[in-house]
């Protein structure tokens, strides 16, 4: 039983975080969700399927730039493309800023030291920390997911009938998986780096995985396995929210998740190995 | 039985190039008041970082409440150590009550509220007000609170008066004396504010450089160390006269002030007999020494002389 109640110690952290900052929590994932729903009112059918008609008579030069296809007259192109691919920029960068900031800021801030005077141990401390992020993504995940099914079912500009809600759903759930691997990477440099280096490293990664994961196609054969180290190559709904295939998808979101574990075990290890300085 | 005992401990920066604290040993007794004195960058600081797990020493032993440790894993050991860190960080977005309340969870121990409202109450601390907005002072207060909440068997504290003013120094001495009565706790403090460990502690070590050049109970200190001598002499002449006397027949004699017809002096003690004898019997300029007074060193003296004299080595306070 006690060792129980001690392990719940990096719940009390992590709690005590959320309650703390909850305000800012609830104002992002809040403005966020706004924003998704408002997205949604934009969705017209007609016109987006022109656009895409469009984009289909551009020379095969222009549209390998952007990916090489584009689908957005229907629903789940229109939030793939809308929402889901620029979802790195939208939510990504906050919750990696945040993420990155964590430990360095306790220690520049000199919070730490109260904290670790207590009996807790470091992976403790720094497992807490991290839930509390993976636990900001799964509200801002699920407000997210609340939003697209209230413009589905709310909205007179999308037809419920076309859509499968499931798929719609299974995205999210990816796209949180994705979010966590940002995150990871964030925590991953914070429990080594200051604050400025921790947070440059992390969008130096964030954005070299991005280069990696979206133009491999545009990169020399021979470099082209280079978006296997990528999270985005990970995290690309186009073939099922478009296509309604399935493929690799459980591999990718899988992968993602070994991603995450991974590197957060190896932050854990730096944590309790290093010094913790004035 | 020692509460803690500390064995060649030895911790470098920059690969070995800095030795923040080098081959370090002592027992801090079971209910001492400990002081750890050392001007900025001597060693106090990186030594209670080890001491608490913050730092991964190079090498050594420590030993806390009998059992050998390894304060980084053995966390438990925390349940019986309250802690005030020197330079004190508190969450800004939170009330001292609800820090309390937190850190209350995080200890495996029962937490007396009674006593917190009371130290609250005796350190005027504002409980309900965010620790953002909380003066430098009365965030230390807050500190000090969250050092005293449990019944501990150790408390650590790096420099605890600092950022308070006189009143509250006097009462927070008062707290933790108190406190010690109670609970037979022992108390290491580390600070440079000598007067205030002198009046407090019992027992000091002094650390220069990264190693420990005394350790003695501070009656013993201040009796094996210098006397302070003043004399007043009649006129100017008499006075320049001992003073010429002095720096020839005691050389080791540290003239402190010298002016007009006083003179203050630092002397070891095996000579300040064979001074006083002199000062008795013979006369200077054809007048004899109008009034004296003979004083302990202050601990201020006595730190002040190890970092003054580099050639000074444990034990050897002249």
């Amino acid at each position: 039983m006690r060792f129980v109640m001690n392990r719940l110690k990096l719940f009390k952290i992590s709690w005590n975080e959320i309650v703390t900052n909850r305000k800012g929590i609830i104002f992002f994932v809040g403005i966020m969700t706004l924003f998704v729903v408002w997205f949604l009112t934009i969705f017209d059918p007609t016109l987006f399927a022109e656009m895409e008609a469009v984009f289909e008579s551009y020379p095969e030069v222009i549209k390998e730039m952007v990916g090489g296809q584009i689908s957005i007259g229907t629903f789940g192109g229109f939030i793939n493309t809308y929402i889901f691919e620029f979802a790195w920029m939208y939510f990504g960068i906050y919750v990696l800023m945040k993420a990155s900031q964590d430990i360095p800021k306790e220690i520049e801030d000199k919070t730490i030291d109260i904290i670790m005077s207590k009996p807790i141990n470091r992976w403790e401390f720094v497992i807490g920390k991290y839930l509390r992020h993976i636990g900001v993504a799964l509200f801002l995940s699920v407000c997210t997911a609340l939003g697209i099914i209230l413009g589905i079912f709310a909205f007179p500009n999308i037809n419920p009938t076309e859509i499968n809600l499931d798929e719609v759903i299974f995205v999210v759930f990816w796209f949180y998986l994705f979010l966590v691997a940002i995150i990871s990477t964030g925590f991953f440099f914070s429990t080594f780096l200051s604050t400025k280096k921790a947070l440059g490293a992390g969008f130096g990664m964030l954005v070299l995985f991005f280069a990696f994961g979206s133009f491999w196609g545009a990169m020399p054969e021979a470099m082209e396995s280079v978006k296997f180290f990528s999270i985005f190559y990970y995290f690309d709904p186009f073939d099922l929210l478009v296509n309604h295939n399935w493929g690799i998808v459980w591999l990718h979101v899988i992968i993602l998740g070994i991603y995450s574990i991974v590197i957060t075990i190896i932050a854990g290890f730096i944590f309790n190995k290093r010094d913790i300085p004035v | 039985m020692n509460v803690i005992e500390v064995r060649n401990l030895k911790k470098y920066y920059n690969k070995g190039k800095i030795k923040a604290i080098d081959d370090i040993s002592f027992n801090v007794p079971e209910g001492a008041r400990f002081g750890y004195l050392g001007p900025n960058g001597a060693g106090k600081t990186t030594t209670i970082r080890c001491l608490l797990g913050f730092l991964n020493p190079d090498a050594g032993n420590i030993t806390i409440l009998g059992e050998q440790v390894n304060p980084k894993k053995d966390v438990e050991i925390r349940n019986r150590i309250g802690y005030l860190p020197g330079e004190l960080g508190i969450y800004k977005n939170i009330t001292a009550n609800q820090l309390i309340k937190y850190f209350a969870k995080l200890y495996d121990i029962e937490i007396d509220w009674n006593f917190i409202s009371e130290v609250a109450e005796r350190l005027q601390i504002e409980m309900n007000r965010k620790a953002g907005v909380l003066s430098k002072g009365n965030k230390q207060k807050v500190g000090v609170l969250t050092a005293l909440m449990g019944k501990f068997d150790i408390l650590i504290m790096d420099e605890p008066t600092s950022g308070l003013d006189p009143l509250m120094q006097a009462e927070f001495y008062r707290i933790i004396s108190e406190r010690q009565k109670e609970s037979n706790c022992t108390i290491f403090v580390s600070s440079h504010v000598l007067p205030e460990v002198e009046k407090f502690c019992d027992q000091v070590a002094i650390i220069k450089e990264g190693k420990i050049v005394e350790i003695s109970r501070v009656d013993d200190l201040k009796a094996k160390s210098l006397k302070q001598i003043e004399l007043d002499f009649e006129n100017n002449e008499s006075m320049k006269s001992f003073h010429s006397y002095l720096l020839a027949e005691f050389p080791e004699a540290n003239i402190k002030y010298s002016f007009n017809t006083n003179i203050t002096l630092l002397l070891p003690p095996d000579r300040t007999l064979e001074l006083l004898r002199e000062i008795s019997e013979r006369k200077w300029a054809n007048v004899p020494v109008k009034d004296f007074i003979v004083q302990h060193s202050t601990l201020e003296n006595i730190f002040m002389q190890y970092y003054k004299d580099n050639n000074k080595i444990r034990g050897e306070i002249t």
